[in-house]
């Protein structure tokens, strides 16, 4: 089956919040922690949202990346294209 | 509450909301494994299954310990435990540490208590990271109970074969760094 492709605002819609699935994004690829214990209303450790690119934050995470294998990968994140125009 | 402490950590650049919701769900899983734990000592017979017992029994007290360790600190900070139990039980730091469909499988077993140490070794880690050098007090707590869920996950790690890590079961009381808390 194809991937979806999400831009950064679609992914913002997959909050976890009022029954939405929570989707994260890590290296360019959108998993669904939706199932998760510790995703609970999209929300992870008090310190991390569902809806977001999580790149960043995962490098200083206490567990490594590969923990997202777990969980389904749903498509993959498309850089938001620089506004048209001069 | 103890304000001043509060502002002293606020002013060291800690987000202390943040920081006490963490402690609230570390607390949360601090209580919930003592009793899962129960229920996995209850069954933990047989030959092999008395074999770890002691180990499941020490860790199980120790992790009650922690509880009650964390919750003075939480409250000092202007944190609270949730009214509701079932909250509590739902915004844990770690998933249940749920009995295995085959109690019997002893490798079932223990692999739910080095996962459920695991996340507490993590945990603590993330919390010694964001307090060290600016809130002295819940580092020094932190990493306290830290010491000891490094030692459970050692014990567990090496019943599975994992690798030898040294560490001896308890002699003496339980919580020997945390303990100080306590008194």
């Amino acid at each position: 089956m194809r991937k979806r492709q999400f831009t950064k605002k679609e992914l913002g819609r997959y909050n976890g919040k009022d029954g939405a699935p929570a989707f994260i994004a890590y290296a360019g690829r959108v998993y669904d922690v939706s199932r998760s214990f510790l995703w609970q209303d999209g929300r992870h450790q008090a310190l991390h949202a569902a809806g977001r690119d999580l790149t960043g934050s995962l490098k200083d995470a206490p567990h490594p990346a590969d923990v997202l294998k777990r969980f389904p990968m749903v498509g993959t994140l498309r850089e938001d294209l620089p506004p048209c125009g001069p | 509450m103890a304000k001043v402490a509060r502002e002293m950590v606020e002013k060291a650049g800690v987000n202390v909301d943040q920081l006490v919701e963490l402690l609230v769900k570390n607390a949360a899983a601090e209580l919930t494994t003592f009793y899962y734990y129960t229920i996995l000592r209850v069954n933990l017979i047989g030959l092999e299954g008395e074999g770890i017992k002691e180990i499941a029994e020490t860790a199980r007290i120790e992790d009650r310990n922690h509880f009650e360790a964390l919750v003075p600190r939480i409250y000092e900070l202007g944190g609270k435990l949730p009214d509701d139990m079932k909250v509590f039980h739902d915004v844990s730091a770690c998933p249940p540490a749920s009995l295995p469909k085959d109690p019997r499988d002893i490798k079932a077993m223990l692999t739910v208590l080095v996962e459920a140490e695991r996340c507490a070794v993590r945990g603590y880690t993330h919390i010694c990271n964001l307090t060290a050098g600016k809130d002295h007090r819940t580092y020094d707590l932190s990493l306290a109970i830290l010491n000891e869920e490094v030692e459970h996950e050692a014990w567990f790690s090496e019943f599975l074969g994992e690798g030898p890590s040294g560490h001896y079961l308890r002699r003496g009381e339980t919580s020997p760094w945390v303990g100080k808390f306590l008194r």
